[in-house]
């Protein structure tokens, strides 16, 4: 994996974790009441996605 | 002389004749239990870092009771159960592991300092090389965790004693007691005593689970070799700790104590602080271990641990061990289809985040049918994802479980 690919996996996913705990500590909590169990679902989802997109960033490619 | 007062010389005797039927035989299945323990420590058939402090406790505990004036039945150990301050503060003076208890336990400290140990000894390397199988193989490896909850509602556990049963599920001890201690006060000793006994049997259970689950030909297979061997250094797992941390506590703020402490942990080791790193896995790892084996065992006193719903944590215990060992193989099967049969269903096992021991018996079940065969590091990847995952889950549960109250 190249450099840049390697950061962009880097600040992709701390920028996509961070977008996640924002949607499910900050956004969701001040959304319509139907939508908020969704909402903060979606949001730890997208947070520890963005965990696992920083990982796939240093993986090990099998043959 | 009467026989009274030569009993009050020895009050251990004195009170145990003075109990109840079902507390007499509970303190004498107790000392006998606390010196089985020991022995299976000794032997190395359960951990002995922790069953010999804890059976030790236990039978003395069981041993010690005396009169405290007023007929009542007391030892000079601990008392769990005090919660007024002034109380306390006479009680601190009295018995000798109130203070440990009161400054470790309630407050979930010493769950903290085990993890922090336990940071310090994980290499997220495992984790970073292999991120999909690993985070799939913890996963499933929680099936325990997660299944289990819903049994235990219906055998009739309230949602925190529910949640604080299910987590025996995750293999993690301090995890139970964590759980435990915040959600489930009034159970959180037989919950944890029943952890840390079933954890002790993984490493003695979980072989057979795997030869019943697993033929002799899948356990013989060699995982693909990696194209190209890729290093991840010290800092990029620093970093990705460090993120990880912050994201999780912003998620969890109530798992935030376990979450800094066992990624406190980690960054410790990745700075390559060795003064820390030295302190952390010594002293502070196996000084908490040694007192909460003791504390454990002294929590054990018949008065305190006689529960109606012993049996059922029993078997509930055992059932959320066994689901994750059968969700962990169960996705190893999985990957093994999806590789095209080039996966060892084996490495699933070691999902289940009890840390190293899984990964080492999923190797020993290799070893034994095709001793060329290394999956060591795989199964190190999805047991230490398996720890982030039961620690989620801690965070999900100690979260949530206060709406169903």
């Amino acid at each position: 994996m190249t450099k840049s690919k390697k950061r962009l996996h880097w600040i992709g996913g701390t920028l996509i974790a961070f977008a996640g705990v924002a949607i499910a500590r900050l956004l969701a909590p001040s959304l319509p009441p139907g939508i908020i169990p969704g909402a903060t679902v979606a949001g730890h989802l997208l947070a520890l996605g963005g965990l696992l997109f920083i990982a796939m960033g240093t993986r090990v490619r099998k043959m | 002389m009467h026989t009274q007062d030569i009993l009050n010389l020895f009050q251990g005797v004195a009170t145990l004749l003075d109990s109840p039927t079902h507390i007499l035989i509970g303190r004498i299945g107790l000392m006998l239990l606390g010196l089985l323990l020991v022995y299976l420590g000794k032997k190395e058939i359960l951990e002995p870092l922790l069953m010999i402090p804890m059976g030790l406790g236990m039978a003395a505990v069981n041993a010690g009771v005396l009169f405290l004036g007023k007929g009542q039945h007391g030892t000079l150990f601990v008392d769990p159960t005090l919660t007024d301050p002034a109380q306390l503060m006479n009680v601190l003076q009295i018995n000798f592991l109130q203070p440990i208890y009161t400054f470790t336990f309630s407050n979930g400290l010493i769950a903290c300092l085990v993890f922090m140990g336990i940071g310090v000894l994980l290499d997220v390397g495992y984790v970073l090389q292999r991120p999909f199988e690993s985070m799939f193989l913890a996963l499933c490896a929680e099936l325990g965790t997660v299944a289990t909850f819903p049994i235990a509602m219906a055998v009739g556990l309230n949602a925190g004693d529910a949640a604080s049963i299910a987590m025996v599920g995750g293999a993690d001890g301090p995890m139970v007691l964590y759980t435990s201690l915040m959600l489930s006060k009034n159970l959180f000793v037989p919950i944890t005593i029943v952890a840390y006994l079933y954890l002790g049997l993984t490493y003695g259970g979980y072989p057979y689970l795997i030869k019943l689950l697993v033929p002799k030909r899948l356990r013989a297979i060699k995982p693909a070799p990696p194209k190209r061997v890729v290093t991840i250094s010290s800092g990029e797992k620093l970093a990705f700790a460090v993120i990880a941390c912050t994201v999780l506590c912003l998620l969890f703020p109530v798992a935030a104590p376990l979450f800094v402490s066992l990624f406190l942990g980690v960054a410790v080791r990745e700075a390559g602080i060795q003064h820390f790193i030295d302190f952390i896995a010594g002293p502070v790892l196996y000084g908490s271990t040694l007192f909460l084996g003791l504390l454990l065992g002294v929590l054990c006193e018949a008065n305190t641990i006689l529960n109606p719903q012993i049996l059922s944590l029993l078997i509930l215990g055992i059932v959320a061990l066994l689901l994750s060992g059968i969700g962990g193989i169960g996705g190893g099967y999985i990957l093994y289809f999806i590789k095209k049969r080039r996966y060892n269903p084996v490495i699933g096992i070691a999902g289940v985040s009890c840390v190293p021991t899984t990964a080492k018996v999923a190797q020993k079940s290799v070893t034994e049918v095709a001793p060329e065969v290394l999956i060591l590091p795989e199964a190190l990847g999805a047991n230490i994802s398996g720890v982030i995952t039961t620690a989620i889950l801690t965070g999900i549960y100690v979260t949530l479980i206060p709406f169903f109250k």
